[in-house]
């Protein structure tokens, strides 16, 4: 993995973009040999190693998303970098109590329950020790307390949840207030925020009853945001993954 | 090697040290734990590069609004014939 030099931020975004690149290349078809093992070629630098371990736990559930959506073979190696990557990049220690910081808590939950979705889908491939139980903070009704622009905008930083075979409080949630995601998507596409509105794409089409549920059709949005995403890799990821979604064929 | 470059190179070299090994820590089962700063760079970037919440900062772009205002330098609204 090709990993630039500077600080860590800038560092892991840049892995973060080529295994996003990579695992769209799975889900395409376009990479016929995926493995997440590639991440942590032998013989690299502990701070390359660092950043690719970094990509992974970045991309959680989404990392997985070639093994678990394209049918690719997942092996122990690829468990192994997973559990790496968990070791390397622990969760925060949870505070119990409730907290006045809204943004600091909603990160906390964010992390919290994206691992429980890596954790999810690494049970449904077969790996054992994951599992963690769900959050009960994060029940019915959970983040929408501050209106539908906060609880869209944590919406987002949890589309690795928003997969086909995942289910939750917050999936239902989703599914109750689907016209607020879709005030969601409007509000990140008027501000020119695609990565935040094909995150909330992803959940329009995870969660709906039926063919004409959405309150829009979600198509020409992700259309629309396909003409935008060329140059980056995570928004071709969200994309690559609402496509999928949709059941709709891949171009190339 | 100038005295300037050999402080250059020392100084970077230092710095490629402690971003490597300096900053983790080992823990009891012997594996590494990042630094609290790379622990953060990844909470960063799991969270969106911008919410729904926040001013966007691709509402007005800069060189929209500068052009707008060149073309309000450069060529003022013309008097009607009619005044």
């Amino acid at each position: 993995m090709s990993v630039v030099s500077g600080p860590p931020r800038a560092v892991y975004a840049a892995a973060v973009e080529t295994l996003a690149g990579r695992v769209v290349g799975a889900l395409t078809g376009a990479n016929d040999a995926f493995r997440l093992a590639e991440v942590l070629p032998p013989e690299t630098r502990p701070a390359d190693r660092r950043a690719g371990l970094a990509a992974v736990r970045v991309l959680g559930a989404d990392a997985l998303a070639p093994f678990w959506v394209a049918g690719h073979q997942f092996s122990p190696d690829d468990a192994e970098v997973v559990a790496m990557s968990i070791r390397t990049f622990p969760l925060p220690e949870l505070d119990s109590s409730a907290s006045d910081d809204y943004a600091a808590e909603t990160a906390t939950w964010v992390r919290v329950l994206r691992e429980w979705a890596t954790g999810e889908v690494l049970t449904r491939l077969g790996e054992s020790g994951y599992s963690r139980p769900y959050p009960v903070r994060a029940g019915a009704g959970g983040g929408r307390e501050r209106g539908w622009v906060a609880w869209a905008g944590m919406l987002a930083a949890l589309s690795p949840l928003a997969v086909p075979g995942l289910d939750s409080a917050l999936h239902a949630d989703v599914q109750c207030y689907r016209l607020d995601v879709a005030r969601g998507v409007t509000r990140a596409l008027l501000r020119r925020d695609h990565l935040t509105a094909a995150r909330l794409v992803r959940w329009l089409v995870v969660c709906h009853d039926g063919p004409m549920d959405p309150p829009f059709a979600v198509e020409p949005v992700v259309r629309h945001l396909e003409l935008v995403a060329e140059p980056d890799p995570r928004l071709r990821l969200e994309l690559t993954m609402a496509r999928s979604g949709l059941g709709v064929e891949f171009d190339d | 090697m100038a005295p300037f470059d050999i402080a250059t190179s020392w100084i970077v070299e230092w710095k490629e040290f402690w971003m490597q090994v300096g900053h983790t820590t080992r823990t009891a089962g012997g594996g590494l734990v990042a630094s609290v700063a790379e622990r953060a760079a990844v909470a960063e970037l799991m969270t969106p590069s911008e919410s729904l919440v926040g001013r966007p900062s691709r509402y007005f772009p800069r060189s929209t609004v500068a052009t707008l205002l060149l073309t309000l330098l450069v060529s003022p609204a013309e008097p009607d014939d009619d005044e």
